[in-house]
């Protein structure tokens, strides 16, 4: 059974959580009690100062939850890295465009970028359309918490160096060419709404049959899976770690296609991972739109 | 005023510099600067790098200079500190350090005009940020596996007051490579500026303390090889000194699959 723990800054009073997470204390001797690779302050919260730390089972079937409170975003404890060009959609749709310029031959190692802070924001909190935008891409993806260093890991232990996973909304501005790096698109404030960590017993298992389903108003406009990636979660952690090292508490997130699903001021975006939890955030116009 | 980041016996300590160089921790012990391990002299939020904002060195890479500044991010596992280790991977052709003023946010910034920029710079720093070019590939170029290397982003030694800087436009900076001068240049020659560079930002997102913006390097980047001693200094910042190590595990090919 997951297990959310949304500790610190985090957490958030049991009233006012979908489930409730009342009655549920004898969930700190659970897995993540126990977990070796929670990172220190997690385990310190769960068994030192169960107060600030609510435990609680999501429904397996999440249903919409307009107007809920907004949540504090659990603790991000290093860098957010991102993938693109993981989905063989992708390479299939540049096609002989991979060969041209300006990018001449088909990537090699992954292809990351970084989610930085100003991104970060929790379920609930509202998504700003930027200035002069009026669609922003919204896709369901996983972050893998980084709980003991990775470095050059084998594919086959790779998934041992992950403490626990976050539900992530990866948003971003369209854009065509991957030449220049995405910051004007994917580097915009509240960006990247993100869930609490939640620790998995079987990662492996989880994460050859998770859905991420994204929803839009209610309507599911995108429904990916690890089979539809260049490399699988534990492989792409492996290739990433073979030219950078990962550090307790970095989130590798590992991606979505493309062409995810555009929303538009006032649409309400839900992401959801199976037997992990899920994200409602809406997406407004911001101040500045006006100008 | 100056300020570092140091380990010394056991803990980590900020410091400022004496007259005679030495270190003086924040309890007033006087230290050599061998004695202790530099860490970067702040711990960055979201660390800014500007490619190509030198006219010189985007012509020495055959490149048009661009309409806005091109723009990448770091993650913290590439920041170290004065006098630190790069690793050079085995069978590498083209490792080059990068000589760059870097530019400390001091409070938060959201569309900022260019002529406010300069009053949201806490301080500046140094930086050394190393590209292993073997690595590029033309998918959000320059791609992390050439510029997020691990500890291949040196920062430091000293954070200087902003006050103490003035006009961040009008500073020499230069490297030297075992003592040989091998890039000279003067942050007057950028092509965005530190204001315009915060212009720009500000303009896409809310900068906060403690972001970092690394502006860029001139012309005269070349190869370095293990056991080089790169230092890359800029007049009234810093001198920052980094050593080029091997690497004892050969790169292996990132295939896909």
């Amino acid at each position: 059974m997951p297990v959310i723990v949304s500790g610190g800054r985090g957490a958030v009073a049991s009233s006012s959580l979908p489930c409730g997470g009342a009655g549920l204390a004898s969930e700190s001797t659970g897995p993540a009690a126990f977990n070796p690779l929670i990172p220190l302050r997690f385990r310190g919260l769960v068994q030192t100062a169960p107060q600030t730390v609510n435990m609680l089972i999501m429904s397996a079937a999440p249903e919409l939850r307009h107007g809920r409170e907004r949540a504090a975003i659990a603790p991000v404890d290093g860098s957010v890295y991102g993938v693109v060009l993981n989905f063989r959609a992708d390479i299939d749709a540049l096609g002989d465009a991979l060969r041209q310029p300006p990018y001449l031959a088909p990537p090699r190692a992954p292809v990351l970028y970084v989610k930085p802070a100003n991104t970060w924001s929790a379920d609930g909190d509202d998504i700003p359309l930027p200035a002069g935008a009026e669609l922003v891409q919204v896709a369901a993806t996983l972050a893998l918490v980084i709980g003991r260093v990775a470095c050059r890991v084998d594919a086959s232990r790779a998934l041992a160096h992950v403490a626990s996973v976050r539900v992530v909304n990866d948003v971003t501005l369209p854009h065509a060419s991957v030449y220049r790096p995405a910051i004007r698109e994917r580097c915009r404030d509240g960006f990247c709404p993100m869930g609490g960590p939640v620790a998995v017993t079987d990662l492996a298992a989880l994460l050859a049959r998770a859905r991420f389903r994204t929803r839009i108003n209610g309507a599911v406009q995108q429904d990916t899976g690890a089979e539809m990636m260049v490399r699988a979660p534990a492989s792409l952690l492996a290739a990433v770690s073979d030219f950078m090292t990962l550090l307790p508490g970095d989130l590798l997130l590992l991606g979505a296609p493309r062409q995810s699903p555009t929303a538009r001021a006032g649409d309400v975006v839900t992401v959801e991972v199976d037997e992990v939890g899920s994200l409602e955030n809406r997406i407004v116009r911001s101040a500045e739109q006006s100008s | 005023m100056k300020y570092g980041r140091v380990a010394y016996g056991g803990a980590v300590h900020h410091c400022t510099p004496t007259p005679d160089d030495r270190v003086r921790l924040e309890d007033g012990r006087v230290v050599d600067d061998s004695a202790v391990v530099w860490l970067p002299p702040l711990v960055p939020r979201t660390v800014f790098a500007v490619g190509l904002n030198y006219a010189d060195h985007a012509s020495e890479l055959s490149l048009g200079t661009q309409q806005e500044p091109l723009v990448f991010l770091k993650g913290r596992g590439t920041l170290a500190g004065h006098r630190a280790t790069t690793r050079r991977p085995a069978g590498v052709a083209f490792m080059h350090y990068e000589c760059e003023l870097a530019a400390v946010i001091g409070r938060t910034a959201r569309n900022v005009h260019r002529d406010q920029a300069l009053d949201y710079v806490r301080g500046y720093t140094v930086a050394n940020d190393y590209a292993i070019r073997d690595y590029l590939e033309n998918y959000y170029r320059p791609n992390l596996r050439v510029k997020n290397r691990d500890q291949a982003t040196l920062l430091g030694p000293w954070l200087v007051d902003a006050v103490d800087v003035g006009n961040p436009s009008g500073l020499d900076l230069r490297t030297l490579v075992n003592g040989t001068v091998t890039q000279t240049g003067n942050t007057r020659d950028m092509i965005f500026g530190v204001a315009r560079l915060i212009e720009h930002l500000s303009s896409l997102m809310t900068l906060s303390p403690d972001d970092v913006i690394l502006t860029g390097t001139p012309a005269g980047v070349v190869n370095v090889d293990v056991g080089d001693e790169v230092v890359t200094e800029i007049d009234g910042i810093g001198r920052l000194l980094g050593y080029v190590v091997s690497d004892p595990a050969p790169a292996t090919p990132a295939v896909g699959g």
